[in-house]
């Protein structure tokens, strides 16, 4: 009977550390990369602004050479502030659900300004037509190294779907977590302590599986070599990868020691009461 | 003291390794229900990883006896120079055709072959003045030299051509005979975006 008990409570032991898992995970995500204050703390922190003003500027630079424009056209047509602006309205159109677009109006205005001081106004209406389809390759480079339109609209698709799956998660894996802790403490209504152990040996487990997972994920993936777009982006994904695999790692050492600090304190008494039994 | 030292050890250690097993078999679980697809995740995330430490070089491309390339050039390098004494061109060729790469000199489309290999190669560059803004002088006949890390490969013009910029996709790329295709924007001194391409087609000599 006392090991069929034993394999019940070692069965739900093992349920309760998915439970827990599952509700870490969707923790360290809901508060990371689900985390607008999060993501907008990363790109201040990489630089971001300033290295995406540079990769602007940079594409542009790319059309000047087969424009037959002098590069001076380029300057000031546009600013790091309004770089830092859009930034944040993509951020907004992904975290918040807005769907504002990118105005490149005074990026036009300044350029095409820029231009016919430079040409002094002998301009020819080809020349004008060519101008025109300069200015609008320049505004679509801005709003595609700003955006990367593409990548834009498919984390726009799937953005709302997985917050809405790691808030289900993460309700669920909390209603679990409590109702096999219950469940474990009933069946050890009898050795309450033997069923505290069970539950502390969950969160160990849970601890344990943090820290295995980021020691695997370091040693198959090179977070520090990824390189995606730009360099901007590549910065701060390195970042926000680390930061969370940092986070994972942290979660696993405070749920090890809690779950470890728990057994002892349990065996400690239950250790005493033994003795006292013998006595 | 003793005793009840070993029986608190006792105790911790039997719940230590329920939660060491149950870590393992839950690694395992995860192992044996996702591992492909976790790989695979793995695989595509180290795509994207450039390990600068064991970056090719290169002096590594060799070109095989059958004419194929053995290490081919890390995309964004320079592996060549390319020159046409007529219209004083002597400029870096780099694998990869992104604005970035032309921003240096002379891009190799990845889709096309490399010289020595037999097939078509496509190179552009920008019509500015340091580099294609001659173009118009190229006549048939005249020549262009490709210099790799592997090799020294002569060309002579035999056809010129005007495209559109959407044409540039459809040029030919064949295996049988080495074609070197270098192209440019068009009008050679517009202003303002370029929507033709000008061709210049040689052959190995």
């Amino acid at each position: 009977m006392k090991v069929v008990l034993n394999l019940v409570k070692f069965i739900l032991t093992i349920i309760l550390t998915l439970f827990i898992i599952a509700f870490v995970f969707a923790n360290i995500i809901s508060s990371t990369i689900l985390n607008k204050q999060f993501i907008l703390s990363q790109l201040d922190n990489t630089n971001y602004y300033a290295n995406t003003y540079t990769a602007v500027t940079e594409d542009f630079k790319n059309y000047i050479y087969q424009s037959g424009l002098d590069e001076t056209v380029l300057n000031n047509i546009v600013s790091q502030e309004k770089v830092r602006q859009d930034t944040i309205t993509i951020i907004n159109n992904i975290y918040d659900g807005t769907n504002t677009a990118i105005d490149t109006t005074e990026i036009a205005t300044n350029l095409n300004n820029n231009i016919n001081a430079s040409l002094q106004g002998d301009i020819n209406q080809t020349q004008q037509m060519a101008i025109d389809s300069f200015v609008e390759k320049i505004t679509e480079q801005y709003k595609d190294t700003m955006s990367h339109t593409n990548y834009e609209d498919t984390i726009n698709k799937y953005f709302s779907k997985i917050t809405s799956a790691v808030d289900l998660l993460m309700r669920v894996s909390a209603i679990g977590m409590g109702a096999m802790a219950i469940l474990l403490i009933v069946i050890s209504l009898k050795d309450i302590l033997n069923g505290l152990s069970f539950i502390a040996a969950a969160v160990s487990a849970t601890g344990l599986f943090n820290i295995f997972i980021n020691a695997i994920v370091n040693a198959k993936v090179k977070i520090q070599n990824i390189t995606i777009l730009n360099d901007s982006i590549s910065i701060t994904l390195r970042e926000i990868l680390t930061n969370v695999m940092n986070t994972i790692n942290k979660y696993g050492i405070i749920l090890l020691a809690v779950g470890l600090v728990i057994i002892i304190i349990c065996s400690i008494i239950k250790a005493r009461q033994k003795i006292k039994e013998e006595q | 003291m003793l005793n009840l030292t070993l029986k608190t050890i006792k105790a911790t250690v039997i719940y230590v390794i329920v939660a060491l097993i149950i870590t393992i078999a839950i690694l395992g679980g995860i192992y044996l229900l996702f591992g492909q697809e976790v790989n695979e995740t793995f695989s595509i995330v180290n795509k994207v990883s450039i390990d600068l430490e064991n970056k090719k070089t290169v002096e590594q491309t060799q070109l095989t006896e059958n004419n194929t390339l053995k290490n081919y050039p890390e995309y964004g390098t320079q592996y060549a120079t390319i020159e046409i004494p007529k219209i004083d061109v002597n400029l870096p060729v780099y694998f990869g055709d992104t604005l970035e790469v032309l921003k240096k000199g002379v891009g190799h489309s990845s889709g096309s072959y490399f010289p020595g290999e037999g097939g078509s190669i496509i190179y552009m560059g920008h019509n500015s003045q340091n580099m294609f803004r001659r173009f118009s002088e190229l006549q048939v006949g005249n020549e262009i030299k490709v210099t790799t890390s592997y090799g020294e490969y002569n060309y002579k013009i035999y056809d010129m051509q005007l495209i559109n910029e959407k044409e540039v996709d459809k040029l030919p790329i064949q295996k049988d005979k080495e074609i070197l295709m270098v192209y440019t924007c068009y009008p050679f001194n517009n202003i303002g975006y370029a929507t033709q391409r000008y061709v210049v087609y040689a052959e190995l000599q």
